[in-house]
């Protein structure tokens, strides 16, 4: 695969939703790419449209309320938004995979475990059942569920959390993707599973090669996986850059607010810094900048009032949607 | 037969959206009231016109006329319904039919639903023994067919007045608002405002009359505009079969059966009856529909 | 599995111990068999003696339960009080006609109440939708029987205006039919309407339900999780979110069988139908208790056997019951 062309280019997206309060554009014009075999972090709170994006890319937005007005998803060449249904299907599940938030409820309760694999085998694959059957057992035991053979005729109420995500990782990637998408993967999870299903997804990944967009609001989980990061606020991207520079220099005030609200045990802190006031309402955005009310640096200035920033390059890989970024570069006096 | 309503969830940023697109919940809910609003306005106009039946006819409910006998539906004379084979004018009939469904209808609803109450609300929250003692009733109760039962009791306790009918109706239809207001006792009963007032010395009956029961009105009126359709379906199955309201006085059931035996040629007998039992139900029906509807808004402001 | 089976058949069979009981003790609190033989004028005091000692009405209640559970076990329900006729050849006659008759209306009322959850479900508030809501709130409000007679009326009009024979109105079979496959098509012909007639309620139920569960399970979790393996729509409805939404279904069924159940006296009735209906009128025509117990005790076993059944069912459509 040519390493210049991007395997997945967002370009100007924009999904919106039909409410009873007003249509609310959950995806605003958000353009991102992901290169083959990166691990892409989206990060952002809830109601950054980080998720809701992920989901156009696959094309399961609920069509009422939501709909996909604007925009391209180039997959290896195509568009995804210009394909019929069926091509889309055929997408879903072989080349794009994607793993869910929540392992309790997204897996059937009513049929096994094993079923369920296989049956994402074939209904992209030529084989037989026994070959999908045999495939999935040896899956099982990759993503590390212990007894594979018996669990494969288990039911996923007979499983653990963790197991359980273990085993949609391996559902997830059953069919060799080029591109997994993992929505908030450990976020359900206790924090000591955490890890382990963690490792599962580095492994299959490394496994497969495959590329990966890592949703996720934890910053620590970014810092270990993530390759570039991709900073969302209010339904639109406002940073993104690699993962070292995006920690040591970013520049976009949201993005550092973001980073001096962890705590941290190295240094010495009185009291968590929090972002002042509280995520935008997608339904009353404020107009310019989405951030401009809870922004130091903004001092309320007129543009920042006006303007929508435009994303614009800063550095080798790195941009921001701020007027004044640079000014960050300065006050933090790191070389630019 | 609660249905109930379909679920709002919420997408994955957190926005409660609406399962339905904006214009199509107005329409929805709009729908629901506009329809019952009618079927009161109905509803309230056949009552009306049945507790006055002597006063809008013109007829007896017994004034033979030959001479006017199996007449279809007509406007000459007023027999908007048609007549019997007594020339006795149908529509009449009908009405003063419908005025002891409607007797028997809200006897039962009144009975059965402060007995259903009463007992609901005690096992519910003392539960233990009692508790125990009235699910086991009411089980069996649901397991053998209603409608024998009453038979049964008609048959050996049965006078055919419509007092009666009502009292044996309730006796089985209580279970039903039992177990209603049992499962509202019980889950209410461990709200915080409920534990609150205990711990603050309240006595049980004060408990229940001034903090559980006033949370627990609104399921127990939709629950009751439901029984009042049971009542007045299974009443007119009983008295079709000669087990209910027996002559002279009049019911819709017993019009029904004794129209059965020309209605291929005199299908006024049996049709209009029949469309007065459905358009009553229907109505009630839509009443506790809509009240339901405005119940779960309450609800959902509220919570 | 059959662990699960074996469990609910033992308690299914003490509630029908205690079903026996209280059908005894009820009826007796209501009727006096002794009484009224007493006062009946035409029965010589030996012929009233010996129906008193053939019956044990001098001993105390608890004694003739016991007689008479001995006699529903041991001979079958034994014999009615006045004429000592067994009760159950009769009895057993009638019951097979009317299983027969519940059984094809609740699997109807099930086919029926899927299709339309199913569609109303996935295409909701289109005009199927709204349509079948409103046909369904009709559904809650015919009497059965006015139903049934306007089904009549209707099959009576056709064959005058058309001369075709499609549907019978009464009856099982007719007189003169061949034995073979002719006589499977003369007995639907005879069984449609009040299949027919007695589903409606049970359809209307069944599919609100139906349709409510699965607006529910459609926006589930694992449904999205099946689309995104990218089956096929049809799979994700029917194989994944039937499924599930059907589930509450087959409680749903066994509550509504006392219904059922009524419902069948009353069309058995209209279509003249040789049916437990029937014999139930006759028992409480003849005022007859015996055979009124043990109308009631069939009448219960059926229900518990049927609910049973759907015990069963549930427990193979849902793993997590099983295990």
């Amino acid at each position: 695969m040519d390493r210049h062309t991007p395997l997945l280019s967002v370009e100007d997206l924009v999904t919106e939703f039909r409410t009873p309060d007003g249509i609310v554009h959950a995806v605003d014009r958000v353009s991102y790419s992901v290169w083959p075999g990166e691990t892409l972090a989206v990060v952002g709170e809830s109601g950054s449209g980080k998720s809701v994006t992920a989901m156009s890319i696959l094309g399961l937005v609920q069509q009422p309320p939501g709909r996909i007005v604007g925009g391209r998803v180039v997959f290896e060449g195509r568009d995804l938004l210009q394909m019929s249904p069926r091509e889309m299907r055929g997408v879903r599940g072989k080349s794009i995979a994607m793993i869910f938030q929540d392992p309790m409820t997204s897996m059937n309760p009513v049929f096994t475990v094993g079923f369920q694999i296989t049956e994402a085998m074939l209904a992209h694959g030529n084989m037989t059942k026994r070959e999908a059957q045999d495939r999935t057992i040896a899956m099982l035991s990759t993503v590390g569920v212990p007894d594979a053979a018996m669990r494969f005729h288990q039911y996923p109420h007979q499983y653990s959390g963790g197991m359980r995500q273990r085993a949609l990782i391996a559902m997830a990637i059953a069919n060799r993707p080029r591109l997994l998408i993992a929505d908030e993967p450990t976020t359900a999870l206790d924090v000591t599973i955490q890890a382990q299903v963690f490792e599962t997804l580095r492994m299959a990944q490394a496994e497969t090669e495959a590329a990966m967009i890592l949703i996720t609001h934890d910053l620590g989980l970014v810092a270990e996986l993530a390759d570039r990061v991709v900073v969302m606020y209010g339904g639109r991207v406002v940073e993104t850059a690699d993962v070292r520079v995006l920690f040591h220099a970013p520049r976009h005030p949201y993005t550092v607010g973001l980073l001096k609200s962890l705590p941290r045990i190295d240094g010495r802190a009185e009291r968590l810094s929090p972002i002042p006031g509280a995520p935008p309402s997608l339904i009353h955005l404020p107009s310019g900048c989405p951030f401009h009310p809870r922004c130091a640096l903004s001092n309320d200035r007129a543009l920042c009032r006006s303007e929508r920033p435009p994303l614009r390059e800063l550095g080798p890989n790195h941009r921001s949607a701020c007027h004044f970024a640079e000014e960050l570069v300065d006050a933090r006096g790191l070389p630019a | 037969m609660t249905v109930p309503l379909p679920s709002t969830a919420t997408d994955r940023e957190g926005l409660a959206v609406a399962h339905r697109s904006q214009f199509r919940l107005f329409v929805s809910r709009f729908f629901r009231h506009r329809v019952a609003m009618i079927s009161l306005v109905i509803l309230t106009a056949i009552v009306v016109a049945a507790l006055n039946a002597e006063r809008i006819s013109p007829y007896p409910y017994d004034g033979m006329n030959l001479p006017a006998a199996n007449l279809g539906p007509t406007v000459e004379g007023g027999h908007y319904f048609g007549t019997d084979k007594l020339g006795r004018d149908y529509f009449t009939r009908v009405l003063y039919g419908t005025r002891t469904t409607i007797f028997v209808a809200m006897t039962v609803a009144v009975l059965a639903t402060l007995t259903g109450t009463l007992i609901g609300a005690f096992a519910g929250y003392f539960g233990g023994r009692i508790d125990n003692i009235l699910m086991r009733i009411t089980d069996l109760v649901i397991i053998l067919p209603g409608l024998a039962l009453l038979m049964i009791l008609t048959t050996f306790l049965g006078e055919g007045t419509p007092i009666h009918v009502a009292v044996l109706l309730s006796s089985l239809l209580w279970t039903l608002v039992a177990r209603i207001v049992r499962a509202q006792f019980m889950s209410l009963k461990r709200r915080e405002f409920v534990e609150a007032a205990i711990l603050a010395g309240a006595s049980p009956w004060r408990v229940i009359w001034r903090h559980i029961l006033p949370n627990t009105l609104g399921p127990i009126i939709v629950n009751a505009t439901l029984t009042i359709s049971t009542a007045i379906l299974i009443e007119s199955a009983l008295s079709f079969i000669g087990f209910g309201v027996k002559p002279p006085t009049p019911a819709l059931g017993q019009l029904i059966s004794q129209g059965r035996g020309s209605m291929q040629t005199q299908w006024w007998l049996v049709t209009f009856p029949g469309l007065m039992i459905v358009t009553i139900c229907l109505t009630i029906n839509f009443i506790g529909d809509g009240l339901r509807d405005a119940l779960d808004a309450r609800q959902a402001q509220r919570s | 599995m059959l662990r699960f089976i074996a469990n609910r058949a033992f308690f299914s069979f003490f509630v029908l111990l205690a079903a026996t009981a209280v059908i005894f003790f009820g009826i007796s609190s209501i009727s006096d068999p002794l009484g009224e033989l007493r006062s009946e004028p035409n029965i010589s005091p030996e012929a009233l003696q010996r129906l008193i000692d053939r019956k044990h009405l001098e001993d105390p209640l608890i004694v003739q339960y016991g007689y008479w559970v001995k006699d529903m076990v041991t001979a079958q329900f034994g014999t009615d009080l006045k004429f000592d006729r067994a009760i159950w050849p009769e009895l057993s006659r009638s019951l097979v006609n009317t299983v027969q008759l519940v059984i094809l209306a609740e699997l109807f009322a099930i086919a029926m109440a899927i299709i339309i959850g199913v569609l109303a479900g996935r295409f909701q508030y289109s005009i199927f939708d709204y349509g079948t809501t409103v046909l369904s709130f009709i559904g809650y409000s015919i009497p059965i029987f006015w139903f049934a007679l306007i089904l009549q009326i209707m099959a009576v009009n056709f064959y005058q205006a058309t001369g075709i024979r499609a549907v019978y109105i009464s009856g099982l079979s007719s007189v003169d039919v061949p034995s073979g496959f002719m006589f499977y098509v003369d007995r639907f012909q005879h069984l449609i309407l009040p299949i027919l007639a007695l589903s409606v309620t049970s359809i209307a139920t069944y599919s609100r339900y139906l349709r409510a569960s699965m607006l529910e399970v459609i926006n589930s979790d694992y449904v999205r999780t099946a689309r995104a393996k990218g089956l096929n729509e049809r799979t994700v409805v029917l194989r994944h979110a039937l499924r599930n939404a059907a589930l509450p279904l087959a409680t749903v069924v066994g509550v509504n069988l006392g219904t059922v159940f009524s419902g069948t006296i009353i069309i058995e009735t209209i279509f003249s139908m040789p049916g437990m209906g029937l014999f139930f009128f006759n028992a409480l025509s003849t005022r007859d208790v015996y055979s009124i117990m043990a109308w009631l005790m069939v009448t219960a076993t059926l229900a518990l056997v049927f609910n049973l059944i759907t015990d069963i069912v549930y427990g193979v459509l849902d793993p997590r019951i099983r295990t």
